[in-house]
């Protein structure tokens, strides 16, 4: 709740702070920097990227499987991100959208882990990739609260990426209670393997 | 390309008929290679609400017609009722379009049949004080009266009901019980829905073809009566006479439906009268392009915006099936003259939607899935563009290269009123779900507000309100190309005609001069029912 107790303290000017920041700052200017975060710095990650990436390199690839399991972590049962395939199938995704939001997206990643940026606006010292676990959580969650709307905002899309891809997977639909949707028996199933309903759960009639 | 203009080619170039240059019903333009060019009578852009029950008419009073779409062409074999799959295939820049700022998203559909596809079936004919309104503020005719027989026809087409109470799923019931116990209205939907299956995937594409969604009517209207409709076919701009005063007709690109990028195919089309159908950010971003920023286009972008509380039970919800929304409350929507009113409705509780709506992370995010079962989930929706100076957003296309392939923005800066109808609405669906009996409400912060009872409610109120403090959501986008008597004002007449170009016709959401506060898909449907005969008259007059 610190961040609602902060409000009720008497930052109703928060959001204005914020445009005044990114006006500031600049979100081109700060997106540029994260440019420069795959060409300075090699992410420091044991994940191996896939060879058939169709929109990220292996840098912002490994990045992005960072965050990912960051956004969706193993446990309690639950696969972790690296098991759902969460940073190629958001690539794969990415793959569709407009070249521009893809630069963008890539930049982010880069200001993430570039570790320039990361001491210039967080005060943290080392890149994203090289953090342990709870203190890349704790980066998220201070680029999820900040008052520079580029990192609020690049959470957001970031989070919203990964999370809409791990619970999208029918291999976490059992660990949410959720038992598919129904098989209409209508269905062509063009790949066979691809993302399907697992259990064919009783249609909805009978299910209320 | 040629250097030449658009116009300059298409007048000296030998055009087709449609029979020898497009399939006929409903194809995929990925089919098509080089530069393929026809002539037909009228050409619509988008194939929605707007867009289909236009066409259909103007076919079955005999005109050739094509309809251009940019989304692909899929039938109920294609929806595999998977949100992975759905997503990216059925709605705008695959699931992930949202503002610029990255604080509202925004649910709309692309593909044949636009958001009519993937909507969640609630129809609702205009409200009486939204047409009173915009009489006294646009001096626009519309009334009960005149749109009652259009109603009436998309109502028997669409077979628009109301659907039984009984049959609404546990999560719309909760939006009624709590509703009721507050001592506040809530009220079975009417949906456009035969055979319906209450399987809860509207908003995946039916699989059963029970919604009536235009893939499966009007469209259907159009193809029996000859007219065409290409898939996987991006308008890239109208092309004008050199006064400027006459549309010749449209320049679109064939785009692959994989990527989303063009295959390096051209359609051009000549056309009698084009119709612009694309949506409440197509269109205005399709008018620009064509260099007609003639008024407030893409001005007065309304999205219905919308917030969300969650609900734990100790009793399985399973908010996942039976149709997704059933059930609303107009309780608040009016607020008075200082204040944005809202309605509530429900969602489907499904995992991504869900997941990505919360706007959480790591444990907590696993934590709160994990009892989705047991999840309500209720949204309330502000009724934006009422207010005086309230002008919602506007949408922009950016870095524009002359082709279509520009980058459309949607900017919606939230404030205060809206920021104060955010924290009415949050409060407002808290004590519904407290009231139908959740063990839980909280609030799709980042860092969920928690509320045990009403004694709770203060630290809701305290909880920040606006851009990127909480979820914001839309699946109802409206204005950009509003109708209007004073062309100072509005874009297209109240007619529906362009306000410069007389064979140019605004026939979808984007006409609308404010938000509606009701679900938006029937107004469209019975607009373009209602222009059917304007345009039948510009088609003859092209004669």
């Amino acid at each position: 709740m610190t961040r609602q107790r902060e409000a009720q303290g008497g930052s109703p000017a928060s959001p204005a702070r914020r445009r005044l920041l990114q006006v500031g700052l600049g979100g081109t200017v700060l997106l540029g920097l994260g440019g420069l975060g795959f060409w300075l710095w090699r992410p420091h990650s044991a994940r191996i990227a896939p060879s058939d990436l169709k929109t990220l390199d292996a840098g912002a690839w490994q990045v992005l499987a960072a965050v990912a399991a960051c956004i969706c972590p193993e446990g309690k049962g639950f696969p972790s991100a690296d098991a759902i395939g969460v940073a190629s199938r958001v690539d794969a995704l990415l793959a569709g959208l407009h070249p521009t939001t893809v630069g963008e997206i890539r930049q982010l990643l880069g200001l993430l882990e570039n570790p320039a940026s990361s001491l210039l606006l967080d005060g943290r010292i080392g890149s994203f990739s090289g953090a342990d676990a709870a203190t890349q959580a704790q980066i998220l969650a201070g680029w999820r609260d900040s008052d520079i709307a580029v990192k609020r905002a690049g959470f957001k899309a970031l989070s919203g990426l990964c999370a809409s891809s791990y619970y999208s997977h029918p291999d976490v639909f059992a660990h949410v209670g959720y038992p598919g949707p129904p098989d209409y028996g209508n269905v062509r199933r063009a790949e066979p393997g691809a993302a399907q309903g697992g259990t064919a759960a009783a249609p909805a009639q009978g299910a209320l | 390309m040629s250097d030449q203009p658009p116009t300059a080619q298409m007048a000296r170039a030998a055009v087709a008929g449609l029979d020898g240059a497009l399939p006929p019903g409903i194809s995929s333009a990925m089919d098509l290679r080089g530069a393929v060019r026809a002539r037909c009578d009228v050409v619509v852009i988008g194939s929605g609400a707007g867009g289909a029950v236009l066409a259909a008419g103007l076919a079955e009073a005999g005109h050739s017609v094509v309809v251009l779409e940019e989304g692909g062409a899929y039938t109920k074999a294609d929806f595999d009722l998977q949100e992975a799959t759905a997503y990216p295939q059925l709605y705008q820049e695959r699931g992930t379009r949202a503002t610029a700022d990255m604080a509202v998203t925004i649910l709309q559909g692309r593909s044949v049949g636009g958001s009519t596809t993937v909507n969640w079936t609630t129809c609702y004919r205009t409200p009486p004080r939204i047409l009173a309104h915009w009489r006294a503020t646009y001096g626009l005719e519309l009334s009960e009266e005149t749109l009652r027989p259009h109603f009436e026809a998309v109502e028997r087409r669409l077979s628009i009901t109301p659907w039984p109470e009984q049959n609404a799923n546990r999560n719309n019931q909760t939006l009624g019980r709590g509703a009721r116990k507050l001592g506040w209205e809530a009220s079975p939907t009417r949906r456009n829905v035969k055979g319906c299956a209450n399987s809860g995937y509207c908003g995946v594409g039916c699989p059963v073809d029970g919604k009536q969604a235009m893939h499966v009517t009007y469209l259907r209207d159009l193809v029996a009566a000859g007219g065409r409709v290409l898939a996987d076919c991006r308008a890239d701009r109208v092309a004008l006479s050199p006064d400027g005063g006459q549309a010749r007709g449209v320049e679109a690109s064939v785009v692959d439906r994989a990527t989303g990028k063009p295959t390096g195919a051209t359609l051009t089309i000549e056309a009698k009268v084009v119709v612009a159908s694309a949506g409440a950010i197509h269109t205005p971003a399709l008018l620009m392009r064509s260099g007609l920023r003639d008024g407030p286009v893409g001005r007065r972008t309304f999205l219905h915006p919308v917030v969300g509380i969650g609900g734990a039970f100790a009793e399985r919800v399973d908010g996942f099936y039976g149709a997704p929304q059933s059930m609303a409350s107009h309780q608040f929507i009016d607020r008075g003259p200082d204040k944005i009113g809202f309605f509530m409705e429900a969602v489907p509780v499904q995992p991504m939607l869900i997941a990505f709506a919360s706007g959480q992370f790591g444990t907590g995010l696993r934590d709160m899935m994990a009892q989705l079962p047991h999840l309500a989930v209720l949204i309330g929706l502000a009724v934006d563009g009422l207010l005086p100076g309230d002008d919602g957003g506007h949408v922009e296309v950016e870095g524009d290269p002359g082709d279509g392939g520009g980058r459309i923005r949607v900017h919606y800066p939230i404030g205060a009123a809206l920021r104060e109808a955010m924290a009415a609405m949050h409060e407002a669906l808290a004590k519904v779900q407290l009231a139908a009996g959740a063990t839980t409400a909280f609030s799709l912060h980042s860092e969920p507000v928690q509320l045990r009872s009403d004694a709770d409610l203060p630290a809701l109120r305290a909880a920040p309100y606006g851009a990127l403090e909480h979820g914001i959501f839309s699946a109802h986008q409206m204005g950009g190309a509003a109708m209007g008597k004073d062309p100072a004002r509005a874009v297209v007449t109240p007619s529906l005609r362009h306000g410069r170009v007389s064979n140019l016709f605004v026939v979808d959401g984007s006409v609308l001069p404010t938000a509606l506060g009701v679900n938006p898909s029937q107004t469209i449907y019975g607009l373009a029912h209602h222009a059917r005969s304007a345009v039948l008259s510009a088609a003859r007059e092209g004669k």
